[in-house]
Parts: structure tokens; sequence; C-alpha cells
């Protein structure tokens, strides 16, 4: 009698160990997708604050493509061109940016060689629009 | 998100229609669908220029080098504005 209560006892302290074990596997995985939901939400945040700065970087770029220097125009025009590289889908406003300012482009140079600000958008279209 | 992806994704066609862009080059550019009536373009290279269904009513093609560029159609050329000095491409030579 005392074996069989003894052996009873063991395969329901087994039990109990493999409950538990299951139970603490479940707190793990609950722990797990609890830290890559938090890593998601980081990441979309990261992504959100970039984001905001390339919009304040386009804006200050587009104020700047009228300026009198051209060091200052170029600027605003390689800003751009940095953004559709690192986020594609904002191309088309950089594209449509950038040919909207060639056309708008008052200076007629004649038969000269084109100005660097003209010669570094049309590299751009080169890249971009193959 | 590499390089080559960024290249692919501008997919709309370009609107160049009135621009003042002589001399520049253009080549390999895809200009599917473009406008590019009434743009000056003389001395520009469009070697290898993909021109399907592109606007070209009014542009000024003088001295362009046209090689090797694709879907340019008679009727496109007779609506823009050559010369002798325009490079047509192999197809569209008499």
């Amino acid at each position: 009698m005392d074996i069989l209560s003894q052996a009873t006892s063991e395969i329901f302290r087994n039990y109990a160990f493999v409950a538990g074990g299951c139970f603490g596997l479940y707190l793990a995985w609950l722990r797990v997708t609890a830290a890559n939901k938090q890593a998601a939400a980081q990441l979309k945040q990261t992504d959100l604050a970039r984001r905001d700065h390339v919009s304040e970087l386009f804006n200050r770029a587009v104020g700047q493509l009228k300026d009198k220097k051209l060091e200052v125009r170029l600027g605003a025009i390689l800003t751009p061109e940095q953004i559709c590289k690192d986020f594609p889908d904002l191309s088309g406003p950089v594209i449509r940016l950038l040919t909207t300012y060639l056309k708008e482009n008052t200076v007629k140079y004649g038969d000269k060689r084109p100005p660097v600000d003209v010669q570094v958008i049309t590299k751009i279209l080169r890249e971009f629009k193959k | 998100m590499n390089h080559q992806s960024a290249v692919n994704s501008y997919r709309d066609a370009l609107d160049l229609s009135g621009a003042f862009i002589r001399r520049t080059n253009l080549s390999g550019v895809n200009l599917e669908g473009a406008d590019l009536s009434g743009a000056d373009c003389t001395n520009v290279d469009f070697t290898g220029a993909n021109f399907k269904n592109a606007n070209l009513n009014k542009t000024i093609l003088r001295g362009a080098n046209l090689t090797g560029a694709l879907n340019v159609s008679r009727r496109q050329i007779a609506e823009a504005i050559t010369d002798k000095n325009t490079i047509l491409p192999q197809h569209l030579l008499p």
C-alpha cells in the first residue's frame, strides 16, 4: 500500500512539474509577445519621427529652391535626392518638385552649358527615372 | 530599402512641358507618357530614352540626339520641331 501511495504521489508530483513547466513556458511566451509588440511599436515610432524629419527637410528644400545663391539651391536639390534614396515611396513628390523647378526655371542660358542646378536635376532624373 | 528599389519606385509620367532644358543629358530616361510639349530640348542627349506615348507637340528637338531612342514614332517627330542636326533613331532614318 505504501509503495502504491508513494508511486501515486510521485506521479502527481511529476504532473505538477510538467504543469508548472507548461505554465512557465506560457508566461515566457506572453513576455516575448509583449516585448515583440513593444519593439514593433518603437520601430513604428522611430519611422514616424524620421518621416516628420524628412517632411521638415522637404519643406525647407522647397523654400530654398528659389534662393539667389547657387549653393543654397544645390543643397535644396540634393536633399530631396537623398530623400528619394532613403524613402523610395516619397520619390514621387520629389521628382514632381524637381521637374516643376525645371519648368519654372526662368534662366535662359542660351546655347551655353546648362547651369549646375539644371545639370544636377537631370542627373537625378537619369538615376530615378530609368 | 536599397537603391535599386528607389530607382524603380517612381512610375508617374514626367511633366516637362515648356521647360528650357537645352544641352542637358536625359540619356536612358524613361519618358513614357511624358509631356514635353513646347519644351526647348535643343541639343539634348536623349540617347536610349523611352518615348512611348510621350507628347512631343512643338517640342524643339534641334540638334537633339535620339540615337537608340525607344518607341519614337514618325508622328511624334512630325509634331516636334527638328532640324538637319537632329539625330534620329535608326528606324526613323530615311
